[in-house]
């Protein structure tokens, strides 16, 4: 799971000033395709009749009303064309060991855990369902899970198509399970939640924020100490190179006067002593590398959201209340059961919720005896941007991603909303709004061409296109 | 194996004559009847040996075995036979609430959609014994039965409750404890120690012979003491294996079983690691052995011995044994690496091959259908591409009661 | 108490009519723009356009109109009682009454359109009783519905008899061998019988001992069944389906599209305290997406499920006679999208408003 050196390779590639994305992987060059959609969602809201989309090198290249085909383009029709449908809290295709396992570290990299292999039954399904792409998370039952990867499901793809993201997310967990025996297990290879957690007081929870906190902290302090470095070492290469032009102004008097010296001194039969320039300027010293720092610090400035799993109202409020200052940060609440009698201030701030769409009755064994599945709605209604994911709890449940958006509008959230929730919000939450979950014009293309409108009983997939190629088709089914 | 060999002859239909081979072989479609197969070798588990040889099958039974065939297969071989497959050997196998329950039939814990009928198919074995689980004394009646065939264990059956299955030794009293000063749950009963277990043995024979139980249990001990059902006892260390022979000559000499004809039990001793410390006993009392797997360090999960030579030395003693794979499929573990392991410790091939097929078989009635390759009894065949049980050959398709059930080349 | 509360909120004294976009009378018929009048908690007609007498109200209500949904082997008001492992069997036990009315389980089950419920008692004994039969309003419909024998491993323990299939199979010949009270009425076929299973074999062996003995009544529980629908077609036994949730294995859904396909008539049950209320729809639909026809699944909601639970004559259809026990959704009641608006039983407004 550690892999040290795997995450320094990335923190070099990616920088430390951070560039503007990252998921630097663009897909392999494809065959051009035509997609004809009766009804095409380009985003949730806006709806085109009887409309086109043109793909070629894996990217989205037109999309518009009277499109003609790329030369040699394959040509693909359906009732209804959408994004992607995207899992934002799944755990399908990290094995459950990954999953369940409480001893990362924030620098655990959960791409390093994606099995391309895994579970490929429950991935075919869950692409006949409409869903392209998952958060591969490790780490659940730690406080702090690590780096969450965001990972297309499809078979066949290259490395580079896989992730959307290879660093995508950095997810933490906040009172329930996190760290502590009884939180989740494996089960007979099957990763669920025990019981045992319901005691964890609110001060243990709330010491849990400040320590959440403080590694944020540290990490923006981690990120200013690199940058303060990075200018002293610009800084003293600046003055190392005035000094040799200058050297190298004088260099034919220094030779001159050398040679003087040193015939003189054979004159006097006394032995030449050489001239010994002491170095002027020293080099400042490298700082420490730390891995973790390192991860922080790219939370810290804002570069990968922290997805904060976390429920109860002390807690959030702690939260909300320690990250007000930390300028650049993308926070996102994840599960926020008690985050409607916040939901104003979240609007405010512009934080996110990634809601779990599971019902869960009272089997629920957290702090919570029963699931209330109108919290997307009462957030919404609030002007909160929420995401919908299938609760991280079994990898089976992605599958069904789409019923249980359906779900959530049965509970008051309207249903352009609950589209946005597996696309547009689910694809900001993980932040990768830039590549995927609109179907517009440079976005890559992860498209579901369905036999009826997305989130309806008898919706299936016909066609599902990821990363510019068809890599589902009725034939197959 | 190439193409050309492989020939399969398939007919669609139950097919009452010969087919012609079809010219162009093929792999074989799994669920299909078969109506004829050949080999370049058939053994017949009789001894025989046909060179290019013709099992020619009707209404899944054999009609014949001839020679002058093509050569699909490099050989073929009666199906296997594993009396210690422990084939559904699970926890509910076993009533625990009593130390003997003679009268309980096992069949109702054995699930014709389990995996473990897969594994078997695939290592060869076409029919097993399947018993409860040994944490009774005597655990119940088990069923002879096909590894392959419908989804139904009644339709699967060949010999229905005819084996009445009990262990001596440790395991029946394992994790049993005292009631004293203890909660209450099944771990506090009898027996608690190998001395308890003997006793329990002894008592429900004795029981029976003096007429002081009744029902189910009185009739079923009755029909193991008469040999009206085969008695197989799990016995893995030589005191257990002495013990279980003691047992039954007591049964053999004593008056009050004699004089009611409850001195003729036919007895198994099962997993019998050790049975070669005793082979003069064990032949002095006739009793057959089932031997448990080989393992790399010659010593069992149990703690008895048992080292490559054991089958060989039973031979030489005269003692009936048969092999066991206790229900592995694995590659380096299954009933064909059991025979393998026993040819490396001496034994000759066709003692193996007798010991994996006819002599399973008899032991518990069952050759008149299983066993061997003969005309009339089921068309069980497990198809090899080498010579059987060499470490470079491994069964490639298997054919139970005349239906291709497995094919596995490429 | 909670009875009184709902007569305040009753749809008034005399003949009411409901008018909705359209009304199912079941999971095969529909009445575009239908009305269903209610008199005293019952259907008095059903039609395109009635005849109605002066001062009849009429309540325009916008969306569909079905039955109120069954929930089989649901353990709602009995928590934790309905579960007693230590003997073999209480062949005389009811979870009637055990059954705390005022639990909060049945509001949330009316807030799923449910109105009838069928609490079973914990398969954790070889018969551990009688079945009730409630509305969720809390009033006790039957307190002997089916009698419950299990032939699934969860009757098995290591703490008394049987720890073993097969003494489990002796015990049960026996209890049914020489019979009484509610295993007589069972026997006799005036009490249909419930039969726990979980694997196939299992669910084989309860066929196998309900051809023996000529009994009648539903399989529950086993949700590979659908795999056996052409044994259990023949049997002439119900089926309850379990469900599953979100993620329910497609081998399982599979399944359940095999039961409808061979005509078995099954309902859909919610197994457990644990399981949410919300599943009941969710796993429909999740048949539904793997083939199961429309009708099917609706039916298995209302008028099978009812008739499995014994309420073939009183509910389950919207039928004239039958009890009004109605939900107005916002869309079609098969789309998760949909939720109920409003919820009546017996004529009673019990969850919602229709505006």
């Amino acid at each position: 799971m550690h892999h040290p050196r795997a995450w320094l390779a990335a923190a070099l590639v990616a920088g430390v000033g951070f560039p503007a994305s990252l998921w630097a992987q663009e897909p392999a060059q494809g065959n051009a395709l035509l997609i004809r959609a009766e009804h095409l969602i380009v985003k949730p809201g806006v709806v085109l009749e009887n409309a086109q989309v043109s793909v070629k090198d894996g990217r989205i290249v037109a999309v518009g009303v009277d499109l003609q085909p790329l030369p040699g383009a394959q040509e693909v029709r359906g009732k209804w064309v959408s994004a992607g449908l995207i899992d934002a809290w799944s755990t399908l295709g990290v094995d459950p060991e990954s999953v369940a396992d409480g001893n990362v570290t924030p620098a655990t990299r959960s791409a390093d855990a994606v099995d391309p292999w895994l579970q490929a039954h429950l991935r075919r399904e869950a692409l006949r369902a409409g869903v392209v792409a998952v958060r591969a998370q490790a780490g659940l039952a730690a406080r702090v899970g690590g780096v969450g990867a965001v990972v297309r499901l499809a078979e066949g793809l290259d490395d580079a198509q896989r992730f959307v993201a290879r660093d995508a997310v950095m997810w933490a967990t906040v009172g329930l399970g996190a760290g502590a025996p009884g939180g989740f297990q494996i089960v007979d290879g099957e990763f669920v939640q025990m019981p045992g957690q319901r005691g964890m007081d609110v001060f243990e929870r709330i010491d849990m924020v400040d320590r959440l906190l403080a590694q944020v902290v540290a990490g923006r302090g981690y990120l200013v100490a690199m940058n303060e470095h990075k200018h002293e070492l610009a800084e003293w290469k600046k003055k190392v190179s005035e000094k040799e032009a200058e050297l190298e102004k004088d260099a034919k008097k220094a030779k001159k006067d050398r040679d003087k010296a040193e015939s003189d001194a054979k004159e006097k039969g006394k032995p030449f002593e050489e001239k010994k320039y002491k170095e002027d300027f020293k080099k400042p010293a490298d700082p420490r590398f730390d891995e973790d720092s390192e991860a922080w610090s790219l939370v810290a400035d804002g570069a990968i959201p922290l997805l904060v799993h976390v429920n109860r109202d002390a807690e959030l409020r702690a939260l909300l209340a320690g990250l007000e200052g930390v300028g650049r940060l993308r926070l996102v609440v994840a599960g926020g059961a008690e985050s409607a009698r916040h939901a104003k201030h979240l609007a405010k701030q512009g934080v996110a919720v990634l809601v779990n769409a599971l019902p869960m009755g009272s089997g629920r064994s957290d702090e919570y005896d029963a699931h209330d599945l109108s919290l997307a709605a009462r957030l919404g209604k609030d002007g909160v941007k929420v995401a919908i994911g299938s609760g991280g709890m079994s990898p089976d449940a992605t599958r069904d991603l789409a019923l249980l958006a359906a779900q959530l509008v049965g509970h008051g959230l309207p249903r352009v909303d609950a589209m946005a929730g597996v696309t547009t919000n689910a694809a900001e939450v993980l932040g990768v709004e830039r590549a995927m979950g609109t179907v517009e014009v440079g976005k890559h293309a992860d498209l579901v061409v369905w036999n009826a409108e997305p989130l309806s009983t008898a919706a299936s997939a016909e066609y599902v296109v990821s990363a510019g190629r068809v890599v589902l088709a009725p034939e197959q089914q | 194996m190439s193409s050309r060999q492989a020939n399969l002859t398939i007919a669609a239909f139950a097919a009452a004559f010969l087919c012609v081979a079809p010219a162009q072989a093929e792999k074989g479609k799994v669920g299909q009847k078969v109506s004829s197969v050949s080999a370049k070798k058939v053994y017949t588990g009789t001894g025989k040996v046909l060179e290019g040889g013709v099992v020619a099958i009707s209404g899944g039974k054999i009609d014949s075995v001839s020679g002058g065939g093509s050569e699909e297969f490099h050989a073929i071989t009666p199906g296997l036979v594993d009396l210690g497959a422990r084939a559904g050997a699970i926890l509910w196998s076993v009533e625990q609430s009593n130390e003997v329950t003679a009268r309980l039939s096992n069949s109702a814990a054995l699930d014709p959609w389990g995996l473990e009928w897969d594994r078997l198919v695939k290592s060869g074995v076409t029919t097993v014994l399947a018993t409860p689980l040994d944490q009774n004394v005597v655990g119940g009646l088990s069923q002879v039965l096909k590894t392959a065939g419908e989804d139904s264990i009644t339709a699967r059956t060949v010999r229905k409750d005819s084996v009445l299955r009990g262990a001596m030794g440790q395991q029946p009293s394992q994790r049993n404890s005292p009631a004293f000063g203890r909660p209450t749950d099944f771990y506090a009963r009898r027996p608690t120690t190998r001395m308890g277990v003997e006793w329990e043995w002894r008592s429900a024979f004795h029981k029976t012979a003096l007429g002081q139980n009744e029902g189910g249990e009185r009739e079923t001990l009755m029909k193991a003491l008469k040999g009206e059902v085969v008695l197989s006892i799990a016995a893995w260390t030589t005191q257990d294996i002495r013990t279980a022979v003691f047992a039954v000559e007591e049964i053999k000499q004593k008056e009050l079983f004699r004089s009611q004809g409850l001195d003729k039990p036919r007895v198994v001793i099962d997993a019998a690691a050790e049975a070669w410390k005793e082979p003069q006993l064990l032949a002095r009392s006739g009793i057959p052995v089932v031997l448990p797997p080989f393992t790399a360090t010659g010593r069992t999960r149990e703690g008895a011995l048992l080292p490559r030579n054991a089958a060989d030395e039973l031979r030489k003693a005269g003692v009936v044994f048969a092999l066991s794979a206790h229900g592995s499929g694995a590659y380096d573990s299954n009933l064909a690496v059991q025979a393998g392991a026993a040819m490396s410790g001496g034994l000759p091939f066709d003692e193996a091959l007798k010991a994996v097929t006819s002599t399973p078989a008899r032991l518990v009635g069952a050759d008149a259908r299983v066993g061997s390759l003969e005309e009339g009894k089921d068309a069980d065949l497990a198809l090899w591409n080498g010579e059987p049980f060499e470490p470079t050959s491994r069964v490639v398709a298997v054919i139970v009661d005349g239906v291709l059930v497995w094919d596995g080349r490429d | 108490m909670m009875l009184a509360t709902f007569l305040v909120l009753a749809l008034g004294g005399g003949d009411v009519a409901l008018r909705a976009d359209k009304v199912w009378i079941d999971g095969s018929t529909s009445i575009d723009k239908g009305m269903v009048l209610v008199r005293d908690g019952r259907i008095v007609e059903v039609g395109a356009k009635l005849d109605l007498d002066e001062g009849v109200r009429v309540v325009e209500c916008q969306g569909h109109l079905t039955a109120g949904l069954v929930a089989l082997g649901a353990k709602v008001g009995v928590a934790d009682a309905a579960l007693d492992p230590t003997r073999p069997a209480m062949p005389e036990a009811r979870v009637a009454h055990a059954l705390c009315r005022d639990d909060a389980g049945f509001a949330a089950l009316r807030a799923q359109g449910v109105t009838s419920v069928v609490i079973t008692p914990e398969a954790a004994k070889l018969v551990p009783g009688a079945t009730a039969v409630a509305k969720t309003s809390g009033a006790l419909v039957s307190e002997r519905a089916h009698l419950s024998v299990v032939f699934g491993a969860s009757a098995l323990s290591l703490n008394r008899e049987p720890t073993s299939y097969a003494r489990q199979g002796e015990m049960l010949s026996e209890l049914f061998a020489r019979p009484e009270g509610a295993l007589l009425a069972a026997k006799r076929g005036q009490l249909p019988i419930l039969f726990e299973v979980q694997s196939k074999p299992e669910l084989r062996r309860a066929i196998e001992f309900a051809r023996e003995r000529k009994l009648t009544g539903a399989l529950s529980g086993a949700p590979l069944a659908g795999e056996l629908a052409k044994e259990i077609a023949e049997s002439k036994l119900a089926v309850v389906v379990d469900a599953g949730g979100a993620g329910e294995p497609r081998r399982e859904a599979l399944a359940m599209v095999e039961l409808a396909k061979a005509g078995v008539p099954f309902g859909f049950g919610l197994d457990g305290p644990r399981n949410p209320w919300q599943n009941l729809r969710l796993v429909a639909a999740l048949a539904v997406r793997h083939g199961m026809p429309r009708q099917a699944a609706h039916d298995g909601l209302t008028r099978t499920a009812a008739s499995i639970a014994g309420l073939s004559e009183r509910a389950g259809v919207v039928k004239a006679g039958f009890d009004a026990d109605l939900v107005l959704w916002s869309g079609d009641p098969l789309e998760l999208s949909s939720a109920p608006k409003a919820v009546w039983i017996e004529g009673a407004l019990v969850h919602g408003a229709v505006q």
